[in-house]
């Protein structure tokens, strides 16, 4: 909590004091694997979502930053389990995260960061008969580091790895408080293989 | 960020924005086959679940609802059923059980059919 505060209170500081260009910016994309896990509907229901990813950090020189992005992931029900995810298509992942970010350098190329944020995702089916939408969305909370290589001398491109932990809650509603945890929330283990480019 | 952290949180608590149905149960019948015996739920005229039965006639079904009445449909007419909740009916064709929108969880003892 400490450092949280640490953080708000540079980072203003860092971007109205500093005139000097040394807020760097990158933008980023992904590939990204989604596995759910636990004991719920996303998890037990569903196969392994895959989809792309776009975003953007700043990052100051005190090495506190933050970042975004934009998430599309898409996956199936897997067989015979269509009775108890209900009569609609294949789900849709649609995801904004906002983070702050540390960043720990551990030599000329190779950088570590961590990240932990806020996360707002939409759950979507098309239902079977027609094209209107079911849509399900909630907040959690996002977890995660990276480990970034630096490709070329002037630090522009980079490829990373990068791992995540995230929480779904959403507002599916059942009488019986079994049933409802288990179709209302999920926890997601994410695998990113990115691309950065700096400037 | 951290207050509006605290108001995204606590914001979705208690809705009841999407409902859902869940049912569980067994089809008691002399002579049909279980293994294409297709029961369906509908809501709103449109199928939210199906699922063949398994092997002695339970089933388990779930799918998204509105806030009206849900049927269980079976392609057999049905003679009589016991579940845990009351409120539910034989339709007027005995093909179907009728739900009232408010009950979304209910375990059938058993659904006896005519044949």
């Amino acid at each position: 909590m400490k450092n949280l505060s640490l953080v708000l209170l540079l980072l203003p500081m860092c971007y109205l004091a500093q005139k000097k260009p040394d807020v760097v910016a990158n933008i980023e994309a992904k590939m990204a694997i989604l596995k759910p896990i636990g004991n719920n509907s996303l998890a037990q229901d569903l196969k392994t979502f895959y989809g792309f990813s776009l975003g953007g950090n700043l990052m100051t020189p005190v090495n506190f930053g933050v970042g975004a992005d934009f998430s599309m992931l898409y996956s199936n029900v897997q067989y015979g389990k269509r009775n108890t995810y209900g009569n609609v298509g294949s789900p849709r992942l649609s995801m904004v995260n906002v983070f702050l970010t540390h960043r720990e350098n551990i030599s000329e190329e190779f950088l570590i960061e961590e990240l932990a944020g806020l996360s707002y995702t939409e759950q979507k089916n098309f239902f079977v008969d027609g094209n209107q939408l079911l849509k399900n969305s909630g907040f959690g909370l996002l977890l995660g580091g990276k480990a970034i290589y630096i490709l070329d001398p002037e630090a522009y491109q980079a490829v990373f790895v990068e791992a995540r932990f995230q929480t779904f809650r959403t507002n599916i509603y059942n009488e019986n408080s079994e049933i409802q945890k288990y179709y209302d929330r999920s926890y997601f283990l994410t695998l990113n293989l990115g691309y950065r480019f700096n400037f | 960020m951290l207050v509006l952290f605290l108001v995204l949180m606590s914001c979705d608590a208690d809705s009841r924005n999407n409902p859902r149905i869940y049912m569980e149960g067994k089809i008691v019948s002399q002579s049909i086959d279980y293994k294409f015996y297709m029961l369906k739920v509908y809501n709103e005229n449109r199928v939210v679940a199906e699922t063949l039965l398994e092997n002695g006639g339970t089933f388990k079904l779930s799918g998204p609802v509105s806030n009206s009445v849900t049927t269980l449909s079976s392609p057999e007419k049905i003679k009589t059923f016991s579940a845990d909740k009351s409120g539910l009916s034989i339709s007027s064709d005995s093909l179907s059980i009728i739900i009232p929108a408010e009950i979304t969880f209910v375990k059938f003892n058993e659904i006896v059919l005519k044949k």
